[in-house]
């Protein structure tokens, strides 16, 4: 891609951004940056004793050290192989879609026309997934957890991917360079603000972050789908919706603010996570000041407010297709 | 193909590393205790207080997977050049269909949101 770097485009994907050192670094930083902000917004100072000088920014990885080397402890009742197997996959499966996601021109793992459809439609599968680890899990607030999980996804996945057809229909295409080139004059947001605001709400759906937090609201059922675990398997599985919120974050950045504009190449790359940081910080700071919906206010947001929203930015949309 | 096998390969091969090492190096003391269904600290005891109605949920587990690839193949479709030309006829499906969900979320959305009615 540059000179500066022997790797050609699709590599530096796969290991460096948006690949394996994006997803984990992300995991860290997010964690950090989450409980520095909240804290901020609370008067408090959040982490602090690890790593003064970088404020408290080795804590996260210090938590994971700790977990990581805690006793890992596989309950009698369960299939013990499926136990151990799925937060891994989970894991695995949040990451997945970042295959077909372009940080910037060349920088992907496979260039496809469809591309950025298939990352939608990977992200929107992945819920199965989370309600077979709390079913192999086996356990009162895991399936309550699990249940909640599934409402609420059958209640944010038509919204999502309304909105993501919306600009779809209106770029004329999926493939991620050309959608970036649609947006040369215009961003998404502003040819088709409804639908930004419809993939906002449901990407903290999607993500299970406040106002959104049920399945795993804390005074309530534990920790829902992930009560049993411990150790590093408890860090995929509730590590999943940091990774679901970075690939939904890098699609929002593509799909709606330009992507990589006006830029290419490394500096392409920086802006392309600069913009990530629109959707990533909202995610973040909701949790600071709002509360918890209950699971039926949630579902009729998604069911009422949020699906006329995401018609009407297909209507848009195909107005905008038309008009044109 | 390179670069997807090499993500993959790499991706996985971090993530069971990491628990292999952690399961190698963790202190290991089993006991009944820990190894017992969560049940909030105390010992599950006792006949079911209230029974959690989830016959249901297998169709709306069916929905949400269904919808995905359903996603998937109308924009498959939208962007080929043959769906393009075809736009104003699939355009008209895809009011159509939006419009019948909308409406049969509007008959019942009283009552499906009627927390109440869930029990």
């Amino acid at each position: 891609m540059d000179l500066l770097f022997p790797l050609s485009g699709d590599l530096i994907a796969a290991l460096v951004f948006p690949g394996v050192l994006g997803i984990f670094g992300f995991l860290v930083v997010a964690i950090w940056l989450e409980r520095k902000l909240v804290a901020r917004v609370q008067w408090r100072f959040g982490p602090l004793y690890v790593s003064k000088p970088l404020g408290g920014l080795l804590q996260p990885v210090a938590d994971l050290f700790k977990l990581v080397f805690s006793e890992l402890v596989l309950p009698r009742h369960t299939n013990r192989l499926l136990f151990a197997a799925t937060p891994i996959l989970l894991f695995f499966a949040e990451g997945l879609p970042v295959v077909f996601i372009a940080a910037a021109p060349g920088v992907v793992m496979a260039p496809h026309p469809y591309g950025l459809a298939i990352a939608v439609v990977l992200v929107l599968l992945v819920a199965v997934l989370v309600v077979a680890m709390a079913w192999i899990e086996a356990d009162k607030f895991t399936y309550i957890g699990a249940m909640r999980e599934i409402l609420l996804t059958a209640a944010y996945e038509v919204p999502l991917l309304l909105a993501a057809l919306a600009m779809f229909l209106l770029y004329g295409t999926a493939d991620p360079h050309k959608v970036v080139e649609a947006q040369s004059g215009l961003w998404g947001v502003l040819l088709n603000p409804l639908a930004f605001v419809v993939y906002l709400v449901a990407l903290l759906m999607a993500t299970t972050r406040f106002p959104f937090e049920i399945p795993e609201a804390e005074p309530e059922v534990v920790l829902g789908p992930y009560t049993e675990y411990g150790s590093t398997l408890f860090i995929y599985a509730f590590g999943a919706n940091y990774v679901k919120l970075y690939v939904l974050s890098l699609l929002g950045a593509v799909l709606f603010l330009g992507g990589w504009l006006p830029a290419a190449g490394v500096l392409g790359v920086l802006i392309t996570l600069a913009k990530m940081g629109v959707f990533v910080l909202p995610a973040m700071l909701a949790r600071a000041i709002y509360p918890r919906y209950r699971i039926d206010q949630a579902l009729r947001i998604g069911w009422g407010q949020l699906l006329a929203l995401s018609a009407a930015a297909v209507l848009w949309s195909l107005l905008a297709a038309w008009i044109w | 193909m390179v670069a997807v096998v090499l993500f993959i390969a790499l991706f996985l091969a971090a993530l069971v590393l990491l628990v292999v090492v952690g399961y190698l190096f963790s202190p290991k003391r089993p006991s009944e205790t820990k190894e017992r269904r969560f049940e909030a600290g105390g010992p599950p005891y006792g006949p079911v207080q209230r029974r959690l109605l989830m016959q249901y949920f297998g169709y709306v587990y069916l929905v949400t997977v269904v919808e995905a690839a359903v996603g998937l193949a109308l924009v498959a479709v939208l962007t080929t050049d043959a769906g393009r030309a075809a736009l104003a006829p699939l355009a008209a499906a895809l009011v159509v269909v939006i419009a019948a969900v909308v409406a049969v979320v509007w008959r019942y959305f009283k009552l499906l949101a009627d927390v109440r009615r869930w029990g």
